[in-house]
């Protein structure tokens, strides 16, 4: 009897370990991660808005694809001009690409004229593991019930060439913009390409 | 002599262009295209191909040591290296042939890719009537080489090659070679895979395969990108021949593939197949039904009903008897039409009320397909002594009085006479019901297809497989001269119909056999005897036939036979070993079929373990095969007197589905262990006989 709820215990951490991973339609993981600027933040503070998560490292050529073609840039408008709240995270450890000081990071969205609402520094990994963010650009939205909406790749085309920017299906666009709608996601998930998220091992 | 020293460089400088320019005309390699931490270049199997032959052609890349390229399903991250070729019109180019992928763990996450010198083999030809002696191929080629970090590169690179009789290209052999070395073997293995939840079951049904899974360094490589988590491990079970590979479903997954390819391999062997998904669900299977409402399919399918009915008179326990009735009503002369009207309308009613029997037992919950009157030991022992008396009348043991049903000789007079039209009718009704053993087997699939349909439909293909058996009966009524066709009646008749009386023995030994395995060999023997009673009772029918007359005596003597022959039929059906236990025995199948009733029966007495699934779930077989039908589960279950019922969803039974809402699912698998006195127990969707045995111990 003990060894059989053991084994049923057992395989139901096995289950629980695979779901560890966000679900669509569940609520968002919480996080309490601090920003260039010193303040942290948490999903909870910005309850009542629309949250759209962006993993980023400014060295990935997936990333450079989409802030040199400016469509990261514009959708980080767009989206903010509607009132969601965008968030950039780096989830790159010290020492690996993509990991920056937070006067580096300010330095980037300068110049890259970027408009996110805060840049968050995951050193730990602790935010992405929760997410089960994989690459850079890996995208998430979460509705202002803390909900999450969307989670995949930024658009339909894995590559690393400016080109197919136009050419691609924009899923994460087309979901940012029904969930700010009210509207069902046609798209919950999808592919997320790019580079691998450098975590501490 | 400056002179000299010009013309001599001038000399030397045309030698060299003249090089250069033929190097560039004709080359079996490309120049190398160097970019960061990666060079590339296009090679060529033959330096001289023909037109319309496939060739091979390799891209070879050489990271940086510590870099990799990746697979067809890069894994987590990266990009699988993209090939676009440019060639004359008409040009054909495969896919690539991937070579054995590797595994690469970056912190939680997992790529599939090769480092080292990496060789893209892809076989080409050029069209048949190419008009010139030289083409050039051009590799427009995109990668994404990795280490820590990744850098996208692309290159193109050209070759020219003669065209002509084929030229091996020396130079290019050994690293053909190479690349061959590092390809997986093509195997054809049957491979299947579905997606229960948040698990991904694949099947290999290979012992190949299974004796591949027990070397310690094998893996299966999933070249679908975002149906597996490639991190995890995989759950590797195996039966004698078939392996299965259990894969948690990848948190990013959002297409089913139709198909993609698995390589398995180990350190001295490596094998690439497909795995395509399973055949359909419930939902694809009303939706075909659906389909099935309009036009061309419906047609078609009439067509093969038609089909279908004709062979059916070829059938070894339709053929004698009816073979004999068509010359019979052949040569009766002048109420052809009329008889073979009467005939067909009997075979067309038959089957519409068997097809309507069935419908409405489908519709009452009964999980029923074609030749489910095959299912009833009643109704089998009574085919058997049925096939017995056709067989002795045509060994001519008796005759059918005029008053029965108008077979062998008495068919001439009862054609002639105004019974013809009852006689004919009974006919057509008696060619079904001999005919129903033979229908099982062969038409068994494609009835239990027109079962699914709407019952219009159902109905319209039972009644088209009517019409083809009772075919060339109309044909003899319609056609004048196609009686001429037939031989002429006369003595030989007689020993044909003797003949035809051995495929009607053999049928009654299949029944046997049926009967044997539904009922035990105690109910066969006994109905054996029964068989023979009932024999006897014919033949000395026929004698007294054969005098003319019969006494008292003899009346109730037959009497007494058939007395007998109804009391041991009644004695071998009520003594058939119930199902529960005994059956077990006699087909060595450790379950019995699901039914809400035995369910209700069985319930209150002793444990049982409910098991729903269907043809088409994968992750159901593959739980039978690793963890229900293994001696382990058998013996537990014979251990604690578990019955092990079954319910088959194949074909969407209603009362199966109405079982699964009340577990709040709409599919299968579904484990259920009821004890008695104790909540139901639902199992997980993914079986290993230690879970099955947990459970059980647990809720004892």
């Amino acid at each position: 009897m003990f060894k059989a709820t053991l084994t049923l215990i057992g395989s139901a951490m096995i289950a629980a370990s695979a779901m560890a991973s966000p679900e669509i339609g569940q609520p968002a993981p919480d996080f309490r991660v601090v920003d260039t600027q010193g303040q942290y933040h948490t999903l909870s503070d910005f309850s009542g808005r629309t949250v759209m998560l962006e993993w980023t490292n400014h060295d990935c050529p997936f990333v450079v694809k989409h802030y040199r073609t400016d469509n990261m840039q514009s959708l980080q408008r767009e989206m903010t001009g509607e009132g969601a709240v965008w968030l950039t995270v780096i989830s790159s450890a010290p020492g690996t690409q993509g990991h920056v000081s937070p006067a580096r990071a300010d330095e980037l969205t300068a110049t890259r004229n970027a408009a996110p609402t805060a840049v968050l520094l995951d050193e730990s990994g602790e935010m992405g593991r929760a997410y089960d963010a994989r690459v850079t650009p890996h995208m998430y939205v979460i509705d202002e019930n803390g909900i999450l909406k969307y989670a995949g790749g930024i658009d339909s085309i894995p590559s690393a060439n400016p080109d197919d920017v136009p050419r691609a299906d924009p899923y994460f666009a087309n979901a940012a913009r029904a969930v700010l709608n009210g509207s069902d996601v046609e798209r919950p998930v999808t592919r997320p390409y790019g580079c691998t998220v450098k975590y501490a091992d | 002599m400056r002179w000299i020293y010009i013309s001599l460089l001038l000399v030397l400088s045309a030698f060299t262009a003249a090089a250069s320019t033929a190097a560039e005309e004709h080359t079996d390699r490309s120049s190398v295209v160097t970019q960061p931490h990666l060079e590339a270049r296009l090679l060529s199997e033959f330096s001289t191909i023909s037109r319309g032959h496939l060739y091979t052609l390799a891209v070879e890349l050489e990271p940086d040591a510590g870099w990799h390229t990746y697979w067809i399903n890069p894994g987590d991250s990266g990009l699988a290296t993209q090939i676009r070729w440019q060639a004359p019109e008409g040009s054909y180019f495969d896919d690539i042939q991937w070579p054995i992928a590797q595994k690469f763990l970056i912190g939680p996450l997992a790529n599939y890719g090769f480092e080292d010198t990496t060789y893209l083999l892809t076989d080409f030809n050029i069209p048949a009537d190419y008009p010139h002696d030289q083409v050039t191929i051009t590799a427009n080629v995109d990668w994404l080489v990795c280490e820590e970090y990744c850098i996208p590169g692309s290159a193109e690179l050209s070759l020219t090659l003669d065209v002509g009789m084929p030229e091996l290209s020396e130079r290019n052999q050994p690293l053909f070679r190479t690349a061959r070395n590092r390809l997986p073997e093509i195997a054809d293995w049957p491979a299947r895979f579905d997606i229960q939840g948040r698990q991904v079951t694949i099947i290999v049904e290979s012992p190949e395969a299974v004796a591949m899974a027990q070397e310690e360094s094998f893996y299966g490589f999933v070249g679908a990108s975002e149906l597996v988590e490639h991190a995890e491990e995989a759950r590797i079970e195996t039966t004698d021949d078939m392996l299965v590979i259990r894969r948690t479903l990848n948190t990013y997954h959002s297409e089913v593939p139709d198909k993609f390819i698995l390589q398995l391999t180990h350190d001295n062997r490596s094998v690439e197949l497909w795995v395509r998904g399973a055949d359909q669900g419930p939902g694809a299977a009303s939706a075909a039904a659906g389909g099935m409402e309009g036009g061309p399919g419906l047609a078609l399918v009439l067509v093969f009903a038609f089909l279908g009915g004709l062979i059916l008179n070829l059938m070894p326990c339709v053929f004698p008897v009816l073979s004999l009735k068509a010359m019979a009503i052949a040569n009766s002369g002048k109420r052809q039409l009329p008889d073979a009207l009467w005939y067909t309308a009997g075979v067309v009613l038959s089957f519409l009320v068997i097809a309507a029997l069935l419908l409405a037992l489908r519709a009452a919950g009964q999980a029923l397909g074609w030749g489910f009157q095959l299912q009833n030991p009643w109704l089998i022992g009574t085919l058997v002594l049925l096939f017995v008396a056709i067989g002795l009348n045509l060994s001519g043991v008796f005759q059918f009085g005029t008053r029965l049903m108008g077979l062998g000789q008495s068919q001439v007079q009862s054609a002639s006479d105004g019974s013809g039209a009852k006689g004919s009718f009974a006919t057509g009704v008696l060619a079904v019901i001999i005919a129903s053993p033979c229908t099982a087997p062969f038409m068994g699939v494609a009835l239990g297809f027109a079962i699914v349909q709407p019952p219009a439909i159902a109905l319209l293909i039972f009644a088209m497989l009517g019409i083809g058996l009772a075919f060339p009966f109309l044909a003899l009524g319609l056609i004048p001269g196609a009686a001429r066709v037939l031989p002429k009646p006369g003595a030989w008749m007689d020993g044909f119909k003797q003949w035809m009386a051995i495929p009607m023995y053999l049928t009654t030994v299949w029944l046997l056999w049926v009967f044997g395995r539904q009922a035990g060999v105690d109910s066969l023997a006994i109905l054996l005897a029964a068989v023979v009673i009932f024999a006897t009772l014919l033949w000395w029918h026929g004698r007294q036939q054969l005098q003319g007359g019969r006494t008292l005596g003899q009346r109730i003597g037959l009497l007494m036979f058939a007395g007998i022959t109804v009391l041991l039929f009644w004695g071998a059906l009520s003594l058939q070993q119930s199902p529960g236990s005994s059956s077990d025995e006699v087909d060595g199948r450790s379950w019995q079929a699901w039914t809400p009733e035995r369910h209700e029966a069985l319930k209150g007495e002793q444990p049982v373990f409910v098991n729903m699934t269907a043809d088409w779930c994968i992750t159901c077989l593959a739980n039978e095969r690793v963890a229900l039908d293994t001696d382990a589960t058998r013996a537990l279950f014979a251990e604690h007197d578990i019955a092990y019922l079954k319910g088959d969803w194949t074909l969407q039974d209603p009362a199966i589905t109405e079982y699964l809402s009340r577990y709040q699912r709409n599919g299968v698998p579904l484990y259920v262990l009821y004890w008695p006195g104790r909540d139901p127990y639902v199992l997980p969707q993914i079986l290993t006989t230690g879970i099955v045995r947990d459970s059980v111990l647990a809720h004892q």
